[in-house]
């Protein structure tokens, strides 16, 4: 009996002891987890701050920050809390030119059809929501002439300043990126009526953001960008003292300080010096397109000067749009977008969102601000993950790829992600932001900029290497409870664009006695559609009639590049859209030429 | 109106002259036309014609006449389409001259007066509403000769000009050209 009584005795020390072995070592294992978390905490930095921000929120009590020049013009460029500092002398491989590549020593946009009228931006503080404006309509044409409203922008960029209280680009970009522009000039006309519910026109998926001049002579980038996509958005002082008003030319010495946004449209290498009113050290001037009317300056135009202290050396950037007809749900947290940067004393980091599937849509695309002047990222798709766990679940995708400029860039996924509604999934991005240590884009509510940024438990994830994730809502104290990551991602079918080319051609038919008109018009299948394309339905309304005008006037075959509209009598003019319609049923945005 | 009224007149004269005639000729003459309008002529290019007259001495050397000018019914392919297309140029006629009667050859010169009705078909639906279908008078220029070769018979050749520029629609064109016609014909004596 002791026998068996001892033997029990044993079995259950050692099974005691193993117990206690098992306990130390799995809090070993939670102390060393914790530890990482705990360490990820500690490590996590925010980017600098624009100290023009600052110095701005610190004085706007004292309204310090010019609002009109002294002749009375408006302005309205308030800096944003992004710092510029680390960009500057970076020469993204997107605009540096190649070596044998010499661009010309002038070059107007005015000239090759890539701009709209000039606009008044009145006495309202609205230049910047113009010159985004003036950048985005000139990237759509000549293909495409819209006109935006800029009265809905200011009225509804969501942030803590008034309409008319002045913006900057990254105020417009946020807008844009998350839908709710731009909406057309006619639906929201250029004064104060504040309407809601109007449908964006176009989705604003890639704002590129083209690096500062370093110096006077680093034009190069600007240039490019200017020839490639047309009208740049850029920031500068203005001062009626810096500006000759006979020969259109302004030149700023000594202010390091913006106060007016306006859009780059070319350039001269040629232009005299001698025309500015205080003489630059050397010639050469950029070709500005400002907001106050054709009445001012060479019908709104002027030149700056190569040697102007502040043209071009912050934000400049191009704005490019694509057809509504692609992405269908839109899934976002960021709908301020990017006020601030986090990083990990490194290049590198993680971030993630979570996300609820909306609609049975497929998951195409992923869009995210990069700050560095090369970026190198990885995408990964997680399906039915676990809560705050976002590389959990299933892996449904991943891609990766290298960006060559600053920017915001929607990157569309080489193959969908099926979703299911309800179904839960994160995007995660790993992203490398080259000599920038801040790599995470987040949306932080700034007081008196961005206040209204709210963010739950659940939504917004970041790390250092991937595998320890902090809820951006519930760790460091609260302090950024209500920011979230700036990255997006977007369901539907690829984006559906609208025949190239479109040309129209008036032909006459000679039948001896009388001649027969002809509107002979011409197009060519768009290279960027993916989709197959069933037909082109062709719309005709008189030249000078109203947009609602427009009827169809023939559905046409996928492979007919053109129609003689036949039968016109001499004074019989008319205006014309095509569209392209997809296997999916869906019709793309019209092309519109005229007589 | 004018031209009508003159056309109407000379017809008068003529009836009138045949009171007064001393013999009159019967006669087919056929040959080709040319096509003064460029156009014209490289759409439907020139054409056979037949010109069946009748004409009256009322003297030794003046003489009054009236024809037909038929035959010109060309089709061709027009515009830019090539689309299916007709002309035809046919008009009655009404001639005074002046002859010369040197044994059994007879020279001639004419003046005359035609009124020719034109009419273009186009085969396409986009300019059914334009109709090519009018008639207009003009002046006519002519000379030739007649060579007896018995009493009551004649070989006979003669070179026309007919200009004739109408204007249906904006555009002006030159229906005129010269007719290169050769026949025969009859003498009936009457006194």
């Amino acid at each position: 009996m002791k026998g068996i009584r001892k033997n029990r005795y044993l079995k259950a020390k050692y099974w005691l002891s193993g117990l206690i072995l098992f306990s130390v070592i799995a809090c070993f294992v939670l102390y060393l987890s914790s530890g990482n978390l705990a360490q990820d905490e500690a490590k996590i930095r925010p980017a600098p701050i624009n100290p023009e921000f600052l110095e701005y929120i610190q004085g706007l009590k004292l309204e310090k920050w010019p609002k009109y020049t002294e002749e009375g013009h408006p302005l309205g460029l308030k800096p944003s809390p992004l710092n510029i500092f680390y960009i500057k002398n970076a020469h993204p491989t997107e605009f540096r030119p190649v070596r044998e590549e010499r661009l010309p020593t002038s070059y107007d946009l005015r000239c090759e059809g890539k701009l709209n009228p000039i606009r008044n931006q009145g006495r309202c503080g609205s230049c910047w929501a113009f010159a985004a404006y003036g950048s985005l309509e000139s990237f759509l044409l000549p293909s495409e002439s819209w006109n935006f409203s800029e009265q809905n922008l200011i009225d509804h960029h969501g942030f803590d300043w008034g309409p008319c209280e002045g913006g900057d680009i990254f105020m417009a970009t946020a807008y844009l990126a998350r839908w709710s522009g731009p909406v057309k000039e006619e639906d929201d006309p250029y004064q104060y009526a504040y309407l809601t519910g109007l449908k964006a026109r176009k989705h604003v998926q890639n704002v590129i953001y083209v690096p500062s001049r370093s110096d006077s002579l680093d034009n190069d980038g600007l240039k490019l960008a200017v020839m490639k996509y047309g009208a740049v958005y850029t920031s500068m002082y203005f001062a009626g003292s810096c500006y000759n008003s006979i020969y259109n030319a302004f030149y700023n010495k000594d202010i390091e300080k913006g106060s007016h946004a306006v859009a780059i449209v070319g350039w001269d290498d040629s232009f005299d010096k001698t025309k500015f009113k205080i003489t630059p050290p050397g010639k050469g001037a950029f070709i500005a397109r400002n907001s106050w009317g054709k009445n001012w300056g060479e019908s709104g135009y002027f030149y700056v000067s190569y040697y102007d202290n502040y043209f071009g050396r912050e934000w400049n950037a191009v704005l490019k749009a694509e057809p509504t007809s692609g992405y269908i749900d839109i899934y976002q947290y960021d709908t301020l977008g990017w006020t601030w940067s986090l990083g990990y004393r490194s290049e590198t980091a993680w971030m993630a969102n979570i996300f609820t599937a909306s609609s049975n849509n497929p998951l195409i695309a992923v869009s995210f601000y990069a700050a560095g002047s090369s970026n190198s990222y990885e995408i990964y798709i997680y399906t039915d993950i676990s809560d705050e766990q976002p590389r959990s679940g299933h892996l449904a995708r991943k891609e990766s790829g290298l960006l060559v400029s600053p920017g915001y860039f929607t990157i569309p996924l080489k193959v969908g992600v099926t979703l299911k509604e309800g179904q839960r999934f994160s995007v995660v991005l790993k992203l490398t932001t080259k000599n920038y240590k801040y790599p995470i884009p987040i949306e932080y509510p700034f007081r008196n900029y961005s206040s209204r940024a709210r963010a739950e438990a659940g939504q917004s994830f970041i790390s250092s290497n991937g595998s320890a994730w902090n809820d951006l809502h519930t760790s460091w104290e609260g302090e950024f409870a209500n920011s979230n990551v700036c990255l997006k991602t977007f369901a539907g079918f690829p984006p559906l664009y609208p025949p190239a080319n479109f040309k129209l051609e008036r032909v006459e038919n000679n039948f001896i006695f009388f001649r027969e008109y002809i509107n002979r018009l011409g197009w060519k299948a768009n290279p960027k559609n993916k989709i197959k394309i069933i037909s082109y339905r062709l719309y005709r309304k008189p030249k000078e009639a109203g947009e609602k005008s427009y009827r169809l006037l023939e559905e046409l075959r996928p492979n007919v590049y053109s129609y003689d509209d036949r039968g016109l009598k001499k004074d019989e003019f008319y205006a014309y859209k095509i569209s392209a319609v997809d296997e999916l049923g869906r019709e793309s945005d019209p092309v519109e030429v005229s007589n | 109106m004018i031209k009508k009224t003159i056309v109407g007149f000379i017809f008068l004269v003529f009836l009138a002259s045949t009171i007064y005639a001393i013999d009159f000729n019967v006669g087919l003459f056929f040959g080709e036309r040319t096509v003064n309008d460029s156009d014209i002529k490289y759409i439907y290019g020139q054409g056979y014609i037949y010109f069946p007259f009748l004409n009256v001495n009322v003297s030794k050397a003046i003489i009054f006449g009236l024809g037909y000018e038929g035959g010109y019914s060309k089709e061709g392919e027009i515009g830019i389409y090539k689309e299916p297309a007709s002309l035809r140029v046919v008009g009655p006629e009404i001639f005074i001259g002046y002859q010369l009667r040197l044994k059994s050859f007879f020279p001639y010169l004419k003046i005359g007066c035609g009124y020719f009705a034109y009419k273009q078909t186009v085969e396409s639906a986009y300019v059914e509403e334009y109709k090519v279908d009018g008639k207009k008078a003009t002046v006519t220029f002519s000379g030739g000769f007649k060579v007896f070769v018995l009493n009551y018979l004649f070989l006979g050749t003669e070179v026309k000009y007919v200009p004739l520029r109408v204007q249906p629609y904006e555009n002006r064109v030159d229906l005129g050209g010269i007719r290169y016609l050769i026949g025969f014909g009859f003498r009936f004596e009457l006194k």
